[in-house]
């Protein structure tokens, strides 16, 4: 499965190599984990370069920058939001992604790892459980 | 109507509320001033996604009902608009039309199953047996003209493309 890779392809190579990387235990080592998985699966199978500044152009996935992140309140989890999809981590490492619309009264979660502590981010925030914030 | 004093996305939340009061559409901005804003409007089952950040303008894609659920994730928009009035009513088209900023892939026997058309029916309509059809649908290289003669008798257009990812250029062909 090596240069041009249909991106669904790509996008389950991702979350199948972010699942089976080890727990990690902060914001920082789970954004790090986030950014170098996708940069590593697309430097593999986009057939594309890793050219962030023509993020517009270029056909491939590039992970969530600071200019996307906002805090959710009350709760220790950071926001990245794309057109369609939020990703959220949490202090103590956890990830998910999800959609940001509800669909059949709920939303889809396309990728979900525990932090170390082995709570996941609804667990860390109780209000994502049936919410975006 | 021009509210004063809004962002370009409150401006643009504000117009889509007035013309789709029945739509769910929520915004979301980030912490930094410089940094995205966001709209989403869910009419149904169509959404519609929009970026917005200061010196790039609106971000456009949306979704039928038919799209995968991971369309979209991790791509940058489909579409691009300098000003709020331009979004509008790209958004507004969109949402009357339902279409989606990004054309799905199919298989003539796809779009042919899609719209009810058996192979005896079209064959007949194309003047050819129903095995020479049948054939044209599983081979790996078709002719253009049999293509336009095939996607024209089940009331389409045939357009081809090309697409250039390392530009973003994409140009229609024609042919003569």
């Amino acid at each position: 499965m090596e240069g041009t890779t249909s991106k669904s392809l790509r996008l389950d190579e991702f979350f199948q190599r972010l699942g089976a990387a080890s727990v990690v235990a902060s914001f920082g080592e789970a954004y790090r984990l986030l950014c170098s998985t996708l940069d590593q699966v697309e430097d593999e199978l986009s057939g594309l370069p890793n050219e962030r500044e023509r993020w517009l152009t270029l056909d491939r996935m590039f992970p969530p920058q600071s200019d996307r992140m906002s805090n959710v309140e009350g709760c220790d989890v950071k926001r990245f939001d794309n057109v369609r999809h939020i990703t959220y981590i949490a202090g103590n490492g956890a990830i998910e992604i999800r959609s940001k619309r509800r669909k059949k009264g709920a939303f889809e979660v396309h990728f979900s790892k525990p932090g170390l502590d082995g709570r996941s981010i609804s667990v860390v925030c109780p209000q994502l459980a049936d919410t975006n914030l | 109507m021009k509210a004063k004093h809004m962002s370009p996305v409150d401006q643009l939340s504000h117009d889509l509320k007035q013309q789709f009061p029945d739509a769910g559409i929520e915004v979301r901005k980030t912490e930094d001033p410089n940094g995205f804003q966001f709209v989403n409007l869910v009419v149904g089952d169509f959404e519609v996604g929009v970026e917005w950040k200061p010196n790039l303008g609106f971000g456009i894609s949306s979704f039928r009902e038919d799209a995968s659920p991971t369309d979209g994730v991790f791509e940058a928009p489909s579409e691009w608009y300098e000003t709020e009035r331009a979004a509008f009513h790209r958004v507004a088209s969109l949402v009357f039309d339902q279409r989606s900023t990004k054309p799905r892939q199919a298989k003539i026997s796809e779009i042919r199953h899609e719209r009810g058309i058996s192979q005896d029916e079209l064959s007949e309509q194309l003047n050819v047996k129903q095995a020479t059809y049948s054939k044209l649908e599983r081979r790996e290289d078709v002719r253009v003209s049999s293509l336009r003669r095939v996607i024209e008798a089940m009331g389409g257009k045939l357009v081809i493309q090309a697409v250039f990812r390392d530009t973003g250029d994409v140009r229609e062909i024609t042919f003569q």
